[in-house]
């Protein structure tokens, strides 16, 4: 099986780990794997694989950050070796927009690997639907504003609700895709080579490194 | 072989559960430790079972297989090792050590497809063999790997290990000075307060104990529990936002118990703990030991939410002189220490605990006990700590007395397990309280464990 690690990043106020959860929650039972509600979290989804046609599993390892600004300190400790990132704003709240790009460029500069996967997510799509004028709120940045971003910065782009689960499962569809067609060659050149103590699976997280800033200092 | 026999024995859990089952036989106490066993099938069949739930893990198991005939070139390969290490050279800088223990690991791994009975082992047994190796050099190599164990060398030591101790003091004095922070001002919501502290208290045990563990993967387990204790305590008060709740928690864990070698601990994990088997939530919990731990070194007034200045101002300044006095009545208790000049304590054995992660009290009393043979005389002992006061004390009466020893440690696991289960209990108030003893009993008190299949209930 594929595991890769995914690392989610954005404000404490945007419900980043929430999309998770509904994401695990709503997960056929045949894979539930995880206790709802922890900080690590991993699930596992099927794809398709786009030339044999044929599915393949592939597993996410959901690494939680704290949103807090005062540990924005510690976000390298778990980006790092990331496969993913799914950075997240609250499409009610324009200055988040500018927090996750804030993210989105810490990311691109410090981890500095072509084939990191970032995702932009904008969340609580439910408070604008319109359809309860009561508890709508205006929709603060605009979905043209956020996707012109993210395709200028090679992001994958998705709105989202994890109230009502509405997007959430096609972030984790795209990031797996968009996964697998990069690592497909090197999954091809590694077959039949097993990592010690595994049984056929073929590891793509990237080994640590040795250097003095892998260790907490 | 007789050497090799000598060698092996400091590994050996068979030595102590021999000594176990004799005091189960006489006090009854069979449901909490695990009984050894030769017969290997039926090994097989328990853990072919359970594999789902807890990887299949005995180290006894290992050390049968190497006293197989047929698995000499594997002993005599890592004797040679263990040797050339510590002769070759008497300080191997951090990374060395590192390189030198991963590439054995990956060499004997290589061997053990050649050797019978290894060869012959696959999925979980072979994984068990190969945990059983690193648990069995790491042991043997722990004094010259473990940073605190190389204080009395500092000068000479390689920047990564005099920074692993540099990192232990600056945790341990932050940790210190802020001991006496709310969770308020960690943003720890309101609503936990009412049970916090003794929920941190019991994770911050945990925690601790990875100092009685000299395995990478042993240490690691300790960690593991510690998170899920704080996990379940964020899960019981509805709070599942993840990381947001989780890291603050954990770092008011850190702050509110007196932890040694913290730093150290994570930074002996991550370099020997072999990679293949480090990933998921346990690596997950592992960086954000080691976060925490970095943040707690650069922390300062600015970090916390503060309301009133003033009174922050006035708590600090009594921390600080409650600090000061403490540094004087320890001054005084190393003083008198030096008068009575006790040997050091004997260190624990690290296979004594495979199957007794609840050990800690098990391990501090024999430890005093042993120090109160060679400092006092016997009339001074209580009765009830150590009935046994015919003998003149010697060192040798350590060894005789090992059966009376063992019992009164098995009494303060008992004291230890009924600790945990009470807390458990109120960190579940909604659940039957027989039930978490139930769950207690089959997870044998293993903390993380019992946590896991209570908040899956």
């Amino acid at each position: 099986m594929l595991q890769f690690k995914l690392v989610l990043l954005g404000d404490s106020s945007v419900g980043k780990s929430s999309i998770v959860h509904r994401f695990v929650k709503d997960s056929f039972d045949e894979f539930r794997e995880s206790t709802i509600g922890a900080a690590f979290l991993s699930q596992t989804i099927k794809i398709e694989d786009k030339g044999s046609q044929q599915e393949v599993v592939i597993k996410f390892e959901i690494w939680d950050t704290a949103g807090q600004e005062r540990y924005k300190s510690l976000a390298p400790m778990y980006y790092r070796n990331a496969n993913a990132a799914l950075v997240v704003y609250d499409v009610t709240q324009q200055d988040s927009l500018a927090k996750a790009q804030g993210w989105v460029n810490e990311l691109k500069t410090k981890v500095g690997e072509d084939d990191l996967v970032i995702c932009l997510v904008g969340n609580k799509l439910d408070l604008c639907s319109g359809e309860e004028e009561n508890s709508s709120k205006p929709k603060a940045v605009e979905s043209s504003e956020a996707e012109g971003y993210a395709s200028e910065q090679g992001l994958l782009f998705h709105e989202v609700s994890a109230k009502t689960g509405e997007g959430v499962r096609q972030v984790f569809q795209s990031i797996g895709e968009k996964l697998y067609e990069s690592k497909k060659h090197e999954l091809a050149a590694s077959k039949g080579r097993h990592g010690v103590g595994e049984t056929g699976n073929v590891q793509l997280q990237r080994p640590s490194t040795n250097d003095a800033t892998s260790c907490c200092s | 072989m007789n050497s090799t026999k000598q060698d092996l024995s400091e590994f050996d859990p068979l030595t102590v559960d021999k000594a176990n089952t004799k005091d189960q036989q006489t006090t009854g106490q069979e449901k909490t430790t695990e009984k050894p066993t030769n017969k290997s099938s039926t090994i097989w069949e328990k853990y072919d079972r359970d594999e789902d739930e807890e990887p299949f893990y005995d180290f006894q198991l290992f050390i049968q297989q190497l006293r197989d005939p047929r698995a000499k070139p594997i002993v005599r390969y890592i004797k040679s090792f263990l040797h050339d290490f510590q002769t070759v050279r008497v300080l191997w800088t951090a990374e060395e050590q590192k390189k030198l223990i991963n590439d054995f690991k990956l060499f004997i791994y290589d061997k053990f497809g050649v050797y019978k009975p290894f060869c012959e082992l696959e999925g979980p047994r072979l994984r068990n063999a190969q945990e059983g190796l690193e648990k069995l050099i790491m042991g043997k190599l722990y004094s010259r790997c473990f940073s605190p164990c190389l204080k009395p060398l500092e000068q000479k030591l390689d920047e990564y290990h005099l920074h692993d101790l540099q990192d232990d003091r600056q945790l341990s004095l932050k940790a210190k000075e802020y001991r006496f922070i709310s969770p308020q001002e960690l943003d720890i919501p309101n609503l936990l307060s009412d049970k916090l502290n003794r929920l941190v208290e019991l994770s911050g045990k945990e925690l601790n104990k990875v100092n009685h563990f000299k395995a990478p993967r042993d240490k690691m387990i300790c960690v593991l529990n510690s998170c899920k204790i704080i996990m379940a305590i964020l899960t019981n008060n509805k709070l599942e936002n993840g990381a947001d709740s989780f890291i603050p928690l954990l770092i008011y864990t850190i702050l509110k118990s007196t932890l040694s070698s913290l730093a150290s601990n994570t930074r002996y994990i991550e370099r020997f703990r072999f990679d293949a088997f480090f990933r998921g939530e346990a690596l997950y919990y592992l960086n954000s030991l080691q976060a925490a731990i970095s943040f707690i070194i650069n922390i300062d007034e600015s970090t916390f939410t503060i309301e009133d200045p003033n009174q922050f101002k006035q708590r600090y300044d009594q921390n600080q002189k409650k600090l000061v006095e403490e540094e004087e009545i320890a001054q005084k208790e190393r003083q008198n220490k030096k008068i009575v000049d006790p040997p050091p304590s004997r260190s624990p054995n690290p296979s004594q605990f495979i199957f007794q992660p609840l050990d800690e009290a098990a391990n501090t009393i024999k430890g005093k006990v042993n120090e109160f043979f060679f400092n006092t005389g016997p009339q001074q002992k209580p009765e009830e700590v150590h009935p046994t006061v015919a003998s003149p004390p010697s060192v040798a009466l350590y060894d005789d007395d090992s059966q009376d020893i063992d019992r009164l440690a098995q009494r303060l696991q008992e004291t230890e397990q009924r600790n945990t289960l009470s807390t458990l209990k109120s960190m579940f108030p909604e659940m039957d309280p027989e039930i978490i003893e139930d769950v207690c009993i089959a997870k044998k008190y293993r903390v993380g464990a019992t946590v896991d299949i209570l908040l899956s209930l």
